[in-house]
């Protein structure tokens, strides 16, 4: 297949340039594939738009977006690989390194051209690299954080809480916040939730590369988050769920006043909430507060027969003017620090700016084991146990590390 | 029915009706019960975004939200979702009951070598897990260059041994003698298959379109992984796309849900004579 | 599961010329003994078989690239670790040692499926039986009432998942309520313990699945012969007494492949606990073929994935082969 691919290419190429070289000194036309998530005609507009920007900048290369939601994206992925047919640029999200990592190529040798990786969150582009391998230049970045329903907390007469805020501040605040049927706080098994809490206490998920989850520090973090739920009550028991967040639903529908989600929800969450949110660090424990985050940026994959159009491309994609529309657009939290400014604006919330400033400065960069995503979804299915009091967070742990060993 | 039956019957005392009217009543309830969650299907498509969880919940919002319904349509091109729907299970039914008559024709009115083992075959199949076959089908597909097409949503789920095997159990019912007696006259399989069996197939032929095309129309999996161009996309993959990175939108989701069923109800409409008495014509009451 | 459950009807009821006619090729797979057939057939077998082929090619050929060629190669797979990224090594039987000895969550797994099968059987069987009683006696408006029981079906499972997730919350779902109202507690935390999840699923589950079979068992029902209503009717038998000995015995094989095709779809449920659930709490709704998809979709590990579905496979053939084994025991032919 490989070979009828390349001959197929090779043919169209030498059939172009023959064409091309009629009207001297213009390269072949390029059409690249570009994969990526989207899960909204809105959403997909945003991409496409910065797909036209590519042809406008270079008329030579034209990019065809195509889309998945978020949910399938790297299923997706994943068995066009195995089909051998890869997209040329694809997202790629940094805990999915180890998993989908290598069908990416090293882009290494490309930074000096085209864009100033300096510019960039550096955090995020680390995020972004395996075994010293720049595999994706980040377009956007999150460190989870923590959202508060700021017309709940005034209508307890609370303090709005500041970043820096400690666990003591949080655990009384979430107590006064729970009454008549709504919580101070919600979670539920998903890492992404309460990991911040176990690395704020010193804690790691991570032992020499591999998922070490049931350590001590690890059970005492995550005791100390379904301790919410089981002893304190200031958090609701949950329900096993498949395709949703619970916790933000419960979040967005004011049912509870708090919980940990990163900045991409953030403009889209205004939008469809009847209260005023705002956002502020995880709190800190002893004096030490550190949250985890996330981040997408977008790479060439192996299969791509014409990496040096695709640098091009990704270079306009992610450059200085596709970061300050994907900003204003708020479509997400940009990766280029020049145009975070123009993403507050657009967000508009109080304290938005102070807590990810904070939560950058302290940030633990994501890191992954493989098959994390089978992790993460073990640890939501099994944390509701957990949560709801019928299995120890220790149990969980354990049997989640059993079952990935 | 016999005159003093009928008679009986209406001269029957209201306290003996009695039964009757509660078993009414009961079955209203029963419908009721099944009808529910469609209701609250319908009252969160209504519903503002923030109060689809409200605790506790409440029927209907503190608005009625018309504006879900276009909202939803318009979040993602829903029209051209619907469109692709249409060819994709409307060519797929056609295909399917087309080969699987045909086929069942085979198999149940010919006499060959190797019918029997090829039959069973056909029903191995129906055990293997269709999750399974996704990846070597899609690996399938890139070789054929058929991804992103409609030939790829239809044709690998076009020859259905579930079709194959529900006609050729209704060719069986059928009686010989009209067969025999068409041969006499001359005729043709191939006219005996389209002008007698046929006819008498269709209400089997219906209830198989109908299987088929909501198969089709709610399938998930496949449409999936082969479909990877917005613009080929089919009704549940827009639906997924209401559960994204950026929060869910369950009341959208619930009216483009809502819209959704439609084709199948009208589909289920018009064939309903079929579904629900035409089957027994396969039956002993048939003859 | 769409597909599989019309099938069940027609062998059940086997119209009387068939008896006589195709007999060799009724139940094929269970009946050894082929009757003897028809000499005048006889004759023409030798030109039936290329009618038979023109017939069959347009099926059978795409049966054989679009079905059968999957299906080998997902057997094939079974026999290597095949991360779908990355180089396949090839394993013997390995995969299969691996899950039945050394997963830790296969047998338990293994279990829930048993588990949401029984439910699922016997509550979609009674349900479906009970309405296409109901349905097919004197009711007014039964066109009406037979589309509202067949319409669950129509409903994308997505939608179904979210409807459900609704009316199973807890503390304040309407089942919650319903059950408040009716016994003073609340009742079962349904989604969130991990002994009534699979409750839940198998509920819901009956609520989208029961309209095939209600569709199957009034074509059944109405297939039964008017007469002998009436007779018992004269004799003064009651409803009971009529559905007992008349519509049931003569509703069997009906039964009998309802029972065969659901319990099929049923070990091969993937999407209710897919969308309802993720499976939890813990593994209570992990289903063999949701774990089936763990592997192949989340672990990317494709050989193992296709281990699983062969293991499933068999032992869906162990048990609709012990089904008409017992067959001859219950199922009342004419």
């Amino acid at each position: 297949m490989k070979i009828s691919r390349s001959a197929r290419v090779t043919l169209g190429a030498s059939v172009l340039a023959l064409l091309a070289s009629s009207s001297a000194g213009f390269t072949a036309p390029v059409t690249l594939r570009w994969a990526m998530s989207a899960d909204s005609q809105a959403e997909i507009g945003v991409w496409q738009h910065l797909a036209d920007m590519v042809h406008a900048k270079y008329p030579d290369i034209t990019v065809t977006f195509e889309s998945t939601a978020f949910s399938d994206y790297y299923n997706k992925l994943v068995t066009e690989a195995a089909a051998d047919d890869l997209p040329c640029i694809a997202g790629l999200q940094a805990q999915r390194i180890p998993d989908v990592g290598s069908i990416f190529i090293d882009l290494s040798s490309k930074l000096g051209s085209g864009l100033n990786i300096g510019e960039y969150q550096s955090s995020i582009v680390d995020g972004l690299k395996q075994d010293g391998k720049q595999l994706a230049i980040p377009y956007d970045l999150g460190p989870y954080v923590v959202y508060y329903n700021k017309t709940m907390f005034k209508a307890a007469g609370l303090a709005l809480p500041k970043p820096g805020w400690t666990s003591e501040e949080f655990l009384a605040d979430a107590k006064k916040l729970t009454a008549d049927g709504h919580h101070g706080f919600v979670a539920d098994g998903t890492p992404d939730m309460w990991l911040p809490f176990v690395l704020s206490i010193g804690g790691d998920y991570m032992k020499d590369g591999a998922p070490d989850l049931d350590n001590a520090k690890m059970v005492q973090g995550f005791t100390w988050v379904t301790d919410l739920a089981t002893k304190e009550k200031v958090a609701p028991q949950i329900p096993a769920t498949g395709a949703s967040n619970y916790p933000a639903d419960q979040f967005r529908n004011g049912n509870a006043a708090m919980y940990i989600d990163g900045p991409w929800q953030l403009i889209n969450a205004k939008q469809n909430v009847k209260f005023d949110i705002g956002l502020t660090t995880v709190p800190s424990f002893g004096g030490k507060s550190v949250t985890t985050m996330s981040g997408t940026g977008f790479g060439i994959t192996k299969s791509c027969q014409d990496p040096d159009a695709a640098w091009k491309a990704i270079s306009v994609i992610v450059g200085p003017e596709g970061q300050n529309y994907i900003a204003k657009a708020g479509r997400g939290f940009p990766a280029y620090k020049a145009a975070q400014t123009y993403w507050y604006s657009v967000a508009d919330v109080d304290g938005a700016k102070g807590a990810i400033d904070t939560a950058l400065a302290t940030v633990n960069v994501y890191k992954t084991t493989p098959k994390w995503n089978r992790i993460a979804a073990l640890l939501q299915q099994y944390g509701v146990e957990a949560f709801n009091g019928s299995s120890s967070p220790q149990a969980v742990l354990t049997e989640v590390q059993n079952q990935v060993e | 029915m016999s005159l003093a039956g009928t008679m009986g019957r209406q001269c029957t005392p209201i306290l003996q009706r009695l039964p009757a009217i509660a078993s009414q009543i009961l079955l209203a309830i029963t419908a009721l019960i099944i009808l529910t969650p469609f209701i609250w299907m319908v009252s969160t498509a209504l519903k503002p975004s923030s109060e689809v969880f409200a605790n506790p919940p409440r029927l209907i919002g503190s608005s009625i939200e018309w504006g879900n319904f276009s909202k939803a349509w318009h979040y993602l091109p829903f029209a051209r979702f619907m469109l692709n729907g249409l060819i994709v299970s409307g060519l797929g039914t056609m295909v399917v009951v087309a080969t699987s008559a045909s086929a069942a024709y085979a198999f149940s009115r010919l006499h060959w070598r190797g019918r029997d083992g090829i039959f069973l075959l056909y029903l191995g199949t129906l055990m293997i897990p269709q999750e399974v076959l996704v990846v070597p089908m899609f690996m399938l597909m890139r070789k054929l260059g058929w991804v992103n097409s409609y030939q790829a949503l239809i044709i690998p789920w076009a020859f259905s041994a579930f079709g194959t095997f529900l006609l050729r159990q209704f060719f069986l019912t059928l009686p010989r003698e009209l067969e025999e007696a068409a041969k006499i006259d001359g005729a043709g399989r191939w006219i005996i298959f389209s002008r007698i069996l046929l006819p008498l197939t269709a209400p089997a032929l219906g209830t198989l379109a109908v299987f088929t095309f909501v198969g089709y129309w709610n399938s998930f999996l496949w449409p999936l992984l082969v479909v990877s161009n917005v613009k080929m996309a089919t009704v549940p993959l827009g639906l997924n796309m209401f559960l994204g990175q950026t929060g869910n939108q369950w009341n959208m989701l619930m009216a483009a849900a809502t819209i959704s069923i439609v084709p199948s109800v009208i589909m289920v409409l018009c064939l309903q004579r079929y579904l629900v008495s035409g089957i027994a014509l396969s039956g002993l009451g048939g003859r | 599961m769409s597909a599989t459950i019309p099938l069940t009807k027609h062998e059940a009821v086997p119209g009387p010329g068939e008896h006589e006619a195709a007999g060799a090729t009724e139940h094929s797979g269970t009946h050894a003994g082929n009757r003897p057939k028809r000499s005048s057939r006889k004759g023409g077998r030798g030109g039936e078989t290329l009618a038979a082929l023109a017939f069959l090619a347009p099926n059978l050929v795409g049966f054989l690239c679009f079905t059968v060629l999957p299906i080998v190669a997902s057997l094939v797979l079974s026999f290597y670790e095949w991360p779908i990224i990355g180089t396949p090594v090839f394993k013997g039987l390995g995969n299969f040692v691996k899950l039945f000895t050394r997963d830790v969550v296969f047998w338990r797994i293994v279990g829930h499926t048993l588990h949401f099968v029984v439910g699922y059987l016997i509550l979609n069987l009674l349900i479906s039986i009970g309405i296409a009683v109901w349905l097919t006696g004197r009711v007014p408006a039964k066109g009406f009432f037979r589309f509202v029981f067949f319409l669950p079906v129509l409903s994308p499972m997505v939608a179904n998942a979210v409807v459900w997730r609704l009316l199973f919350a807890y503390p304040d779902g309407l089942i919650v309520a319903v059950f408040r109202m009716l016994t003073g507690s609340p009742g079962p935390n349904w989604l969130g313990s991990p002994d009534w999840s699979m409750s839940a699923l198998i509920i819901m589950s009956v609520w989208a699945g029961f309209g095939y079979n209600m569709i199957i068992f009034v074509a059944g029902i109405e297939g039964i012969p008017k007469p002998l209503y009436e007779a018992a009717r004269l004799d003064g038998a009651g409803p009971w007494v009529r559905f007992r000995h008349i519509t049931l015995p003569l509703l069997t094989p009906s039964i009998f492949f309802a029972t065969v095709m659901t319990l099929i779809s049923s070990l091969q449920v993937f999407a209710q606990p897919y969308i309802l659930t993720g499976g939890g709490p813990g593994s209570s709704t992990t289903t063999i073929v949701y774990y089936l998809y763990q592997n192949g979709f989340q672990n990317y590990e494709m050989g193992y994935a296709s281990a699983i579905a062969w293991s499933l496979f068999i032992l869906i053939m162990g048990v609709t082969a012990v089904q008409f084994w017992f067959q001859k025991k219950w199922v009342h032919y004419e």
